[in-house]
């Protein structure tokens, strides 16, 4: 009992800690969905940021805000005497002996304890925040464990329209040809030490490459998996798991800007401009 | 981790429409090498230039077709 009181203490005193990685990875699409590459050397982060933070509470609230000119009215001190009686095994009232003060300490304070945790939690939680947006953005490029997934990230961000193309080497192999595929990247998705889980292409197509003992041979065209090309909506994805991709070549196109409502109208004439044309030889034949 | 804006996405099909339904060309354009943007007005004047010649070197030539028989 008296442990398991001890261990609620300690991972309550560690929620500024957890706060601030939850923080960290919440901008970033890239980590955020993938287990810590060292959980050790997280859970030690944690400790230390939550010391410093507490620490630094600490110094605030006992130099700043209890006492002093600038003292906020009715704000108590933190006495770290009766904190440290939690932590103790003899902090629990046996039965037959009488209760000790800091029941009523907990009675007391109840609510003032719940508003520092909320409020440092809150705290270290957009502390966080702005470091993970900080390194999305490049500024803190060192802390970039795997610099070519934010590349990727990159297009989605930006205004204009930035494709990346996939050119995917697969396992897939008949004697000296082995199946190639290229897309439009649409998914990506990235295990803790930066090796590809799957891909998504759309508008997919696939050709040959022959090994030979000169070098690799490309075949000179490619089919596209959507063989009817017919439609109009969302069009049929491509999805290759790692057990079938041997490596993969990401080119990212030109970035298509749109100045106006008036370029995108000009697209959807030039659209129905040709299908009345087709439509009209079609009909003619 | 989605790359592919669905408003992107959307253009490129249409891309791909103008082009006749022939995706490497607007790949073609898109990945000039010597530029790192386009505007969308541009990208659809290479894209129509490009079907075109295309459409025009598959079609037959008249010359050649009045040929054959003789």
């Amino acid at each position: 009992m008296s442990i398991a009181w001890a261990t609620v203490v300690i991972v309550v005193l560690l929620l500024p800690g957890f706060a601030f990685f939850w923080g960290l990875y919440s901008p970033n699409q890239v980590t955020r969905e993938v287990s810590p590459a060292s959980p050790l050397a997280q859970l030690a982060g944690v400790v230390v940021i939550s010391f410093l933070v507490h620490a630094c509470a600490y110094f605030v609230i006992n130099t700043r805000l209890c006492v002093g000119p600038g003292a906020l009215p009715a704000t108590p001190c933190v006495d770290f005497d009766e904190f440290a009686a939690l932590l103790r095994i003899e902090a629990f009232t046996l039965p037959g002996t009488p209760p000790r003060t800091f029941r009523s300490m907990l009675d007391s304070y109840a609510g003032w304890i719940l508003v520092y945790f909320a409020t440092i939690g809150a705290v270290t939680g957009l502390l966080g925040f702005a470091a993970g947006k900080l390194i999305e953005n490049g500024y803190l490029s060192g802390f970039t464990r795997h610099r070519y997934l934010f590349m990727l990230e990159r297009g989605r961000k930006k205004k204009g329209a930035e494709l990346v193309r996939a050119h995917v080497l697969s396992r897939t192999q008949n004697l000296n040809n082995v199946i190639f595929y290229d897309g439009i990247l649409q998914d990506f998705f990235a295990k803790a030490d930066g090796t590809i889980s799957y891909v998504v292409l759309h508008d997919a197509r696939t050709s040959t490459i022959e090994i030979t003992s000169s070098g690799t041979l490309h075949s000179d065209t490619s089919t596209p998996l959507d063989i009817r090309g017919e439609s109009l909506g969302t069009k049929p994805l491509l999805v290759i798991t790692s057990e079938n991709i041997a490596n993969v070549y990401f080119e990212p196109l030109n970035e298509v800007r749109i100045e106006s409502g008036d370029d995108t109208d000009a697209l959807d004439r030039a659209i129905d401009e040709l299908e009345q044309a087709s439509a009209r030889t079609a009909g003619d034949r | 981790m989605r790359v592919l804006k669905d408003k992107d996405r959307v253009l490129y099909d249409k891309l791909v429409r103008l082009a006749g339904g022939n995706s490497q060309i607007v790949l073609k354009v898109l990945s000039n090498p010597h530029r790192s943007s386009v505007d969308l007005r541009t990208a659809i004047k290479e894209i129509e230039a490009l079907r075109n010649s295309q459409k025009m070197s598959a079609a037959p030539s008249p010359s050649i077709s009045q040929a054959a028989p003789a």
